[in-house]
């Protein structure tokens, strides 16, 4: 089901009180809007909270949706603002990242490639995803929403621009610098963890 | 940004410039065969290049994380029972005050109730 589709058929539906198709509203976008989360907050705790607290917004803000964008834009902005305020809130408790962010569960290394490769890899998969999440979350606020949504969400550099609310070529400029900062993180985590396993 | 002057070369902050729009696939062709015809020739350029484009496909390449399948029923359960409004409140309270917030207003209230009591 595409978006323009449910932008079109499931709206009127929706209000009108339709549950179903509210929940059909929530299958077509929740792993977008969880993965989304999960980037942002770097817990998998805080990003279902977040994304049930994303749909109960597009429940009850729908009439405030005005059709001049896609609604899976509209609710990444949603998911967005929501994200951000919560970054905030968590700063001020100084609870900002999680621990999810650098160590993966054992149980969950073998549960993301089931049989398809061996353990060694398995455990290579899994650092090299704890690695790229933890340079993420390391990025300034506004740097990691623009490399979440472009290289991670892959959306439009004019979608980005309406979730990001900044103009297009901010928005270029600064995924640029986002991306060449990311690149000196991952490369210091490498070092560190090189300097780590060479003192072993 | 198109430096299409055939005879146009690339100069270091250009090159530079153009790693984003070549890593999306957005750059004409011309100056894609500019920009590779500098990194064919600068060292210092074709190794950030390598760096950023790396950095991009190692992003790019992560798993996506999945919603647990529970969270649409969730939502509409919670939808029939009309309950996103409380909630919806409940979290806003919860973001806008920090818990010290709280604690010191009903130690605030304790404390103004004592006094009230030995002052009465």
């Amino acid at each position: 089901m595409s978006t323009r589709v449910l932008k079109t058929s499931s709206l009127d539906g929706m209000v009108d009180g339709r549950a179903e198709i509210f929940e059909r509203l929530v299958r077509a976008h929740q792993d977008r809007v969880f993965n989304f989360c999960f980037r942002m907050l770097g817990s998998r705790e805080e990003a279902l909270d977040l994304a049930q607290e994303t749909f109960a917004s597009v429940y009850l803000n729908l009439e405030g949706f005005r059709q001049d964008s896609l609604l899976s834009t509209w609710i990444l902005k949603i998911a967005k603002n929501l994200s951000l305020n919560r970054m905030k809130y968590l700063r001020r408790r100084g609870s900002g990242r999680s621990a999810e962010l650098t160590s993966v569960p054992e149980a969950e290394l073998h549960q993301s490639q089931p049989g398809a490769i061996g353990a060694q890899e398995a455990l290579e998969v899994a650092d090299e995803r704890a690695a790229v999440q933890a340079a993420i979350a390391e990025l300034p606020e506004e740097q990691r929403l623009l490399v979440v949504l472009r290289d991670i969400e892959g959306l439009s550099y004019t979608d980005i621009a309406q979730v990001a609310e900044l103009p297009e070529g901010t928005v270029r400029s600064r995924l640029h610098r986002a991306r060449e900062k990311l690149a000196q993180l991952l490369e210091k985590r490498e070092v560190d963890g090189g300097t780590k396993s060479s003192a072993v | 940004m198109e430096l299409n002057h055939p005879q146009f070369e690339l100069n270091h902050t250009d090159a530079a410039g153009l790693f984003g729009p070549l890593v999306d696939e957005e750059l004409s062709v011309g100056d894609s065969e500019r920009l590779r015809a500098h990194l064919d020739g600068c060292g210092p350029c074709q190794q950030q290049w390598t760096r950023y484009s790396r950095t991009v496909l190692r992003v790019r390449s992560v798993e996506r994380e999945r919603a647990p399948a529970s969270l649409a029923s969730q939502l509409a359960r919670r939808m029939r029972r009309g309950s996103f409004r409380a909630r919806s409140l409940r979290s806003h309270w919860n973001h806008q005050v920090p818990a010290e917030g709280i604690i010191l207003l009903v130690l605030a209230a304790g404390a103004a109730a004592v006094l009230f009591h030995l002052y009465r």
